[in-house]
């Protein structure tokens, strides 16, 4: 009758299976709030106040998503006003054959009997990095809060001394929507050169150092489990980069036609982890572009594309978008660290590029 | 907390002889929409309904229409008892995990006001405030039938104005907080002008910030030093816990506690743009002392002075002593004393948290009882 979700990902209690044929959407989400009722339990007892939370109402179902998310280790207790419901509804009593009211409990897992969050990945993965990095990616295995995110996080230097303000700190973090992947600026400002930050502090990173990222353990994920240990991730600087990345420049193998043999695109640098997901496309002449499964080689230095269906002989295009960045940020269109009075006044930048490939 | 201007013969309740149409031009550059509350670290209600929150995260106050104007003029008492158990219901969790950061009551309505949020009240030591705790992130409204609701903040009628020189995040202070926590300490709102306390990223890092409502021009600041009496010198770091906008001798003062607890005037003429200002220190009610809040009540028509504290969990002043203390205590304390200064009787209360006047006759306490209990309880001013 009562089903749960029991994820706090999803954080909601779902209520379906009515009796009947029950629709749920008969009533308005302010008349749920009045007949279906969510209470937390406190070692067995029954909370007297209502959760606050918001009611959503479908053909079938009625969602309530409490105003603050369900807690690991509890249980909830749903009541279910069907006498008034059904009054409310109908306009007459329930039929006898009906429950008066359906009360269940939902019981949440401790978050003991799960495994702490932890940092899967921080791209870029390589173990070295140019001077003017832009930005780097920590990649968690759960969705993790997203308050205090400096004060989690910072990178040392080789005499363990964490360094002065290396990011732009932006108040709530740049999170993608499953809130497993952030995305870290170094400040922009101490390294375009000239810049105030810049010129008072100098850029974050020194070639030729090595310096650690270290993520707490203390970062709670989403239910407020820690990390069980610290991240360290040790990156040695090089020179800073300032070239652009040249496509003239890359390594691709076409696959063979009749095979679904992948694309391979190998670079003579690593490139940004997230615009290599987005940046790079392939369609054959002017149709559609193709599904298929793209993959990363080790340091973001290569790309594999498999298509779903098999190559077929004839021209195909590799589209690149010009936003498809360094580590250090610079473009197919510009370097990052640019005197944009003295850059020569060229055509429009090109949104993208087309390689042709010729599959035989 | 709720520190409305309060002179000689001219109690609180003042603001219901505010004509109507002060309540459209006080709202006049008001906008319905999300009000960018990024924590509700202090509540402070001014007229018409309008609640002022100090954000000590994102380095704002805001002013929001609460549309709640419906005057009760009741002299009756409250009480809820296990105020946290049952915000434990509202927010899904239980007792320990509710933390009320401030309580405001609306004088017109009586609609009690608390700032909440769900974290582990039980990590809050004997030192630990709310605020270093974690950051209020909901705004609930009581009313005297004992009813919550949420006050939405993503669709209600605002303005918001920017508190400058904010602290920053990143430096702990004596009680391993962050010292951000601490940029909006207080607000009081008097004669127009709203008097935000705090830390600012100065030298001198305590500060008195005035910004005029209706917010126009950018807030002015000033730093504020203190002569600590326990402590046998000058301070400019620590902030002041809680004020109160003050007539005295015909002259506008703020009153401020810090703790340890100088208590201190400041006249408000002095408050100049970036001025250092060396506040007039009239006593000191002990070491060891956390002051909370502070209000001013009457009582058979003769005003007094209420503060909360850690220690002496409430204390009452009577502003006629104050002018005692012209000039101030100078001295460090000699061995063997403990509280200098103006007289202050210690009332027999414990646990007393946050304060407000609820109506004419009562005050209202959120009050840690003997049974372990957090109670909101009424007590009457007579039997203050």
């Amino acid at each position: 009758m009562i089903t749960d979700l029991a994820d706090p990902a999803i954080g909601q209690i779902q209520v379906s299976n009515w009796p009947g044929a029950f629709p749920s959407s008969g009533l308005s989400e302010n008349s749920w709030r009045l007949f279906l009722k969510v209470y937390p339990m406190d070692r067995g007892m029954v909370n007297s106040m209502a959760m606050l939370g918001t009611y959503v109402v479908d053909s079938l179902n009625v969602f309530f998503k409490p105003r603050f998310p369900l807690q690991h280790g509890r249980t909830y207790q749903v009541e279910l006003d069907l006498t008034n419901a059904y009054v409310k509804l109908y306009g007459k009593d329930l039929p006898d054959s009906w429950p008066a009211q359906l009360v269940k409990k939902i019981n949440l897992p401790a978050a003991e009997t799960i495994t702490p969050p932890e940092v899967l990945m921080v791209y870029p993965s390589s173990d070295s990095i140019p001077a003017n990095q832009l930005k780097f990616y920590l990649v968690f295995s759960r969705p993790m809060r997203q308050v205090d995110i400096y004060n989690h996080i910072r990178i040392l230097d080789q005499k363990g001394k964490a360094i002065a303000a290396p990011f732009l700190e932006l108040e709530e973090g740049l999170w993608d929507p499953s809130g497993q992947r952030l995305t870290i600026w170094f400040d922009p400002g101490r390294i375009k050169t000239g810049l105030q930050p810049n010129l008072k502090m100098g850029p974050p990173l020194t070639s030729g150092l090595q310096y650690t990222l270290v993520v707490d353990k203390d970062w709670e994920d989403m239910n407020g489990q820690p990390m069980a240990n610290n991240f360290e991730k040790t990156w040695t600087i090089t020179e800073a980069d300032r070239q652009q990345p040249n496509p003239t420049d890359w390594k691709i193998t076409p696959p063979l036609a009749a095979s679904d043999s992948p694309l391979k695109i190998e670079f003579p640098e690593s490139l940004d982890f997230a615009m290599l997901h987005s940046s790079l496309a392939v369609r054959r002449d002017s149709g559609p572009f193709l599904n298929g499964t793209t993959s990363f080689g080790p340091r973001e230095c290569s790309w594999q594309f498999t298509p779903h269906e098999n190559w077929l002989p004839g021209t195909y295009f590799l589209r690149i978008s010009t936003d498809l960045e360094d580590l250090a940020g610079n473009n197919l269109n510009r370097l990052f660290d640019t005197n944009l009075e003295i850059q020569k006044k060229a055509t429009l930048p090109q949104t993208f590029i087309e390689i042709p490939l010729l599959i035989k | 907390m709720k520190k409305l201007f309060t002179s000689l013969g001219l109690v609180s309740l003042s603001l219901c002889l505010f004509a109507h149409n002060d309540y459209a031009n006080l709202t006049k550059d008001f906008r319905r929409g999300k009000a960018e509350v990024k924590s509700m670290s202090v509540l402070q209600f001014g007229p018409e309904g309008i609640l002022f929150i100090g954000d000590s995260k994102s380095g704002k106050v805001f002013a929001l229409d609460t549309e709640d104007r419906k005057l009760n003029d009741s002299k009756e008492g409250f009480e809820l008892v296990d105020v946290e158990g049952k915000l434990a219901g509202l927010l899904g969790t239980d007792a320990k995990g509710i933390i009320i950061h401030d309580v405001a009551v609306n004088p017109i309505s009586q609609n009690i006001y608390l700032a909440v949020s769900r974290a582990d009240a039980l990590k809050q030591g004997f030192w630990k405030l709310p605020n270093d705790i974690t950051y209020a992130n909901i705004l609930l409204r009581l009313t005297p039938d004992g009813k919550f609701e949420e006050v939405g903040l993503d669709n209600i009628k605002h303005d918001a104005a920017e508190v400058p020189a904010m602290i920053k995040e990143g430096s702990e202070n004596w009680r391993k907080s962050d010292k951000r926590t601490e940029a909006i300490t207080d607000l009081a709102f008097a004669d127009g002008k709203l008097y935000i306390a705090g830390l600012s990223n100065e030298e001198f890092a305590s500060a008195v910030r005035v910004l005029s409502f209706p917010f126009g021009k950018e807030a002015q600041y000033s730093t504020i030093e203190v002569w600590h009496v326990a402590h046998g010198k000058s301070e400019t770091e620590a902030p002041i816990r809680t004020l109160l906008p003050y007539q005295l001798e015909g002259q506008p003062y703020l009153l401020a506690a810090y703790t340890c607890t100088p208590f201190v005037s400041i006249p408000v003429a002095d408050l100049k743009p970036g001025k250092h200002v060396k506040s007039t220190t009239l006593g000191e009610f002990g070491f060891g002392n956390m002051p909370i809040d502070i209000i001013s009540f009457q009582k058979e028509g003769k005003d007094y002075i209420l503060m909360s504290n850690t220690s002496k969990a409430m204390i009452r002043i009577d502003p006629m002593d104050i002018a005692k203390y012209k000039t101030g205590l100078t001295e460090p304390l000699k061995e063997g004393e403990y509280a200098v200064g103006l007289e202050h009787a210690v009332l027999s209360k414990i646990g007393i948290t946050q304060i407000d006047n609820l109506n004419a006759d009562n005050v209202l306490l959120l009050q840690r009882m003997p049974n372990g209990y957090l109670n909101l309880n009424s007590y009457p001013t007579k039997w203050l």
